[in-house]
């Protein structure tokens, strides 16, 4: 394993008038493949969006926009077809350069959303990484942080 | 660079209700989560053109710092008109 990034959102940020709508950001995060294959679902942006990001975490450099520090958001391509489902990831310019330079020869992505939070876990590999084990290790991982005591903690909101 | 209109315009970028925000608003860059840290960028772009980084950000202490370091990287012939 070469990279590893996990991404979170709730759905509601792209929809309406949310921050994840405005034409601004959408124009300069998303091709224009990218956000005809939502056919107007914001849960197809959203998981979309997250990708993206864990992907970006796994190459070690975060999005940016077309310049400027930050592999340019329009370099990793997500297509969500959330009807098959499938989702397809394409690395294009800098992120292509940075996967290769970070010997990453291959990589997986697991991705869920419903109308209320998308996340993804993306993992990037050298080429000897199987998707079998890759699942296996990523369910126990997430197993242990659910269950073991010392992982959790809870807060009331405000508490500081 | 209308910095009156800059103002407004981050307050929707950033989601604050309408006049919520000043020059001398700190700006807690580091508290922006990624969506609302390429929105400020993607906001930087379209109204000046300019690409700022998160890092750019973080050495802003308020929106006026902000806006300040805006109006230095532009070109003497874009701060006219």
């Amino acid at each position: 394993m070469t990279g590893l990034g996990i991404d979170l959102e709730r759905v509601a940020r792209f929809s309406g008038d949310a921050l994840g709508c405005s034409p601004a950001f959408l124009s300069r995060v998303f091709g224009e493949r990218e956000r005809s294959a939502w056919h107007g679902d914001p849960a197809a942006a959203a998981l979309c969006f997250t990708a993206k990001e864990a992907i970006a975490k796994a190459l070690g450099t975060g999005l940016g926009l077309k310049r400027g520090p930050g592999v340019p958001c329009q370099d990793i391509e997500v297509l969500v077809d959330l009807a098959a489902p499938s989702i397809t990831v394409d690395l294009h310019g800098a992120a292509a350069v940075r996967a290769a330079s970070a010997g990453a020869r291959g990589g997986l992505t697991r991705c869920w959303c419903d109308a209320t939070i998308a996340y993804t876990v993306a993992v990037l590999h050298n080429g000897a990484l199987d998707e079998r084990s890759a699942d296996a290790r990523l369910a126990g991982a997430l197993r242990d942080l659910c269950s073991r005591p010392g992982n959790r903690s809870s807060f009331e909101r405000g508490a500081t | 660079m209308d910095r009156s209109a800059f103002v407004t315009k981050l307050c929707v970028a950033l989601e604050r209700p309408p006049g919520s925000l000043t020059e001398r608003t700190p700006l807690h860059s580091e508290s922006l989560d990624s969506i609302e840290l390429l929105n400020v960028i993607a906001l930087i772009d379209e109204e000046t053109g300019l690409t700022v980084s998160g890092d750019d950000l973080k050495r802003c202490r308020s929106i006026g710092e902000l806006l300040n370091f805006l109006e230095e990287q532009q070109t003497p012939r874009e701060q006219t008109g």
